[in-house]
Order: structure tokens, then C-alpha cells, then sequence
């Protein structure tokens, strides 16, 4: 389905059960990665809860921090964020907000992107689908970053290269 | 003065199937009002071609309002998604037809 979408890799929730698939990226929970190890895949330490980013140290890093309300958070994650970190943004709840709602976001999501660049971070963009059916295409998102502002060559190639360095390093 | 026609973009289109084709253009219609306007929706002349499979319906607008076509099929709630785009029908269909085989799971 994911190269039907023109999507190359898939990043996947993981939670104890392996899924078979060379394009598959795992998406681990800081809890669930203390507790188990993944070997023989290459995976991601996620984390949406902004006081565990305090608690990353070298030897568990937080790869991913899953930004919900970038308002809400804004101040904090400045002082909390690290260099080379991945933040993410996801259009799950967004298909559910208003005509109104969905224009204040794009606008938050054009500030963010600028912030992740000062900051050094990589900015992700993310269906966060749960299902087939909320899964978004390529061209989709490609149209999504263009309307932020975001020139989509430059935002995968990057991210890319992110992914790439994030887990060649296990 | 030449008569140009505007061109156009197919797209077929994943849904849940408890919709018929017109009211998930309608859906469209409204969220990428919501969005982008009425004038630019109106100037996207979004149109249903088909929908005979019973989760993936074909439908055009012209190239211009593309990008928010494809934006706001990411933005609708229930969900849809967009499965493939052409500039020909003869050509979307057949790419329909062979991920319809790839993806009979769905």
C-alpha cells in the first residue's frame, strides 16, 4: 500500500510484535525501548510527553518527540529540545478540526518549521495514521508542505539523511 | 484567439465505501471551501467520473487547483486518500486496475 501512496518507508508503532518488511521503521516508545531490545531492525525512540525529554540521557536518547500542541509546548521545547532531534507533527486530529482551525494550524506548522531550522532539529511531517484509510500520499503531503511554505524536494531529502544517520547509529 | 481547454488531472480516490461517489465529492467540495474558498473551488471544477469500484472513486479537476484538491483529501473527515494521479483517464484506470489486484486485501 505504502508504494501505492509513493511512500518509500513506513514508520510503524511498535509494541512487542515484529512486523516483516524492509521499508518498515519502527516507532518505540521510550517505556517499551528500556524494557526490550530490537536487534535486527532499525527503529526510533519516540517520546510525546515533554518531561521525558529532560530524562534523555546519551546512553537512552529520545530520537523523535511527537509535538500534539505546539502552543502549548512552544517555551518548553525550547529550553528542553537537542540538537539533531526529530519533532513531529501529525494530521490525525486535524482532518477532525474546523475550516478556521485547519488555517490557524498551517500557520503554526510555518512557524514550527522555522523553529525546528533554528533549532538544529528536523521537522517531520506525519499522516499519524492508525488505519489504511488515514494513511496520506505523497503528492498530498508534498501539496500540505507547499502550503506551509516547506519546498518538498529539500524537506525529504533531508529527512532522509536524518533517518539514514538516526538509525545507522544502532 | 487561441481556444485552449484547461488540463486536467484524474485521480482515483480510497474511501471507506459507506459513501456513494457524489456525496464524497461533495465532501471535497465543502472542506476545500472551508479552505481555500468558494471562488477556488469553483475554479478547480472538481468533477466525478466514476465510481465503480466500490472503495475507489475517479475524480478530475483542472491542474491549476490541484495542490488543494490533494490537500484538502488530507484534510476531509472520514478519511480519504489519494490513491493515484494521471493526466489520463485510459491510464488512471489501468493503474487502478493493477492496484486493485496488488491490494485486494482492502
Amino acid at each position: 500500500m505504502a508504494k501505492n501512496l509513493a511512500i518509500e518507508v513506513l514508520g510503524f508503532g511498535y509494541n512487542n510484535t515484529k512486523i516483516e518488511g524492509e521499508n518498515i521503521i519502527y516507532r518505540v516508545n521510550v517505556k517499551l525501548h528500556s524494557s526490550s531490545v530490537i536487534t535486527d531492525h532499525p527503529y526510533l525512540v519516540i517520546s510525546e510527553n515533554i518531561n521525558e525529554l529532560q530524562s534523555s540521557t546519551p546512553s537512552s536518547p529520545i530520537d523523535l518527540f511527537v509535538v500534539r500542541d505546539f502552543q502549548r509546548v512552544d517555551n518548553t521545547l525550547k529550553r528542553k529540545v537537542k540538537s539533531g532531534m526529530g519533532l513531529e507533527v501529525n494530521l490525525a486530529n486535524v482532518r477532525k478540526m474546523t475550516g478556521w482551525q485547519v488555517g490557524k494550524w498551517l500557520n503554526q506548522i510555518r512557524k514550527f518549521y522555522k523553529f525546528c531550522k533554528t533549532s538544529n532539529c528536523q521537522f517531520i511531517f506525519s499522516s499519524g495514521a492508525s488505519s489504511v484509510l488515514e494513511m496520506v500520499s505523497g503528492p498530498s503531503l508534498d501539496a500540505i508542505l507547499k502550503i506551509c511554505d516547506i519546498e518538498p524536494e529539500s524537506y525529504w531529502r533531508e529527512l532522509g539523511d536524518w533517518i539514514e544517520s538516526k538509525c545507522h547509529r544502532r | 484567439m487561441l481556444k485552449r481547454r484547461d488540463k486536467r488531472r484524474y485521480l482515483a480516490v480510497l474511501h471507506n465505501g459507506q459513501m456513494d461517489g457524489i456525496e464524497i465529492v461533495d465532501l471535497i467540495k465543502k472542506r476545500n471551501s472551508e479552505l481555500f474558498g468558494h471562488i477556488a473551488t469553483e475554479r478547480s471544477s472538481l468533477r466525478l467520473i466514476q465510481s465503480q469500484i466500490k472503495t475507489i472513486i475517479i475524480i478530475s479537476c483542472k491542474i491549476k487547483g490541484l495542490d488543494n484538491i490533494l490537500s484538502t483529501i488530507a484534510f476531509t473527515d472520514p478519511p480519504l486518500v489519494t490513491l493515484h494521479i494521471s493526466g489520463t483517464l485510459k491510464r488512471l484506470r489501468r493503474a487502478c486496475l493493477s492496484k486493485e489486484l496488488t491490494n485486494k486485501g482492502l
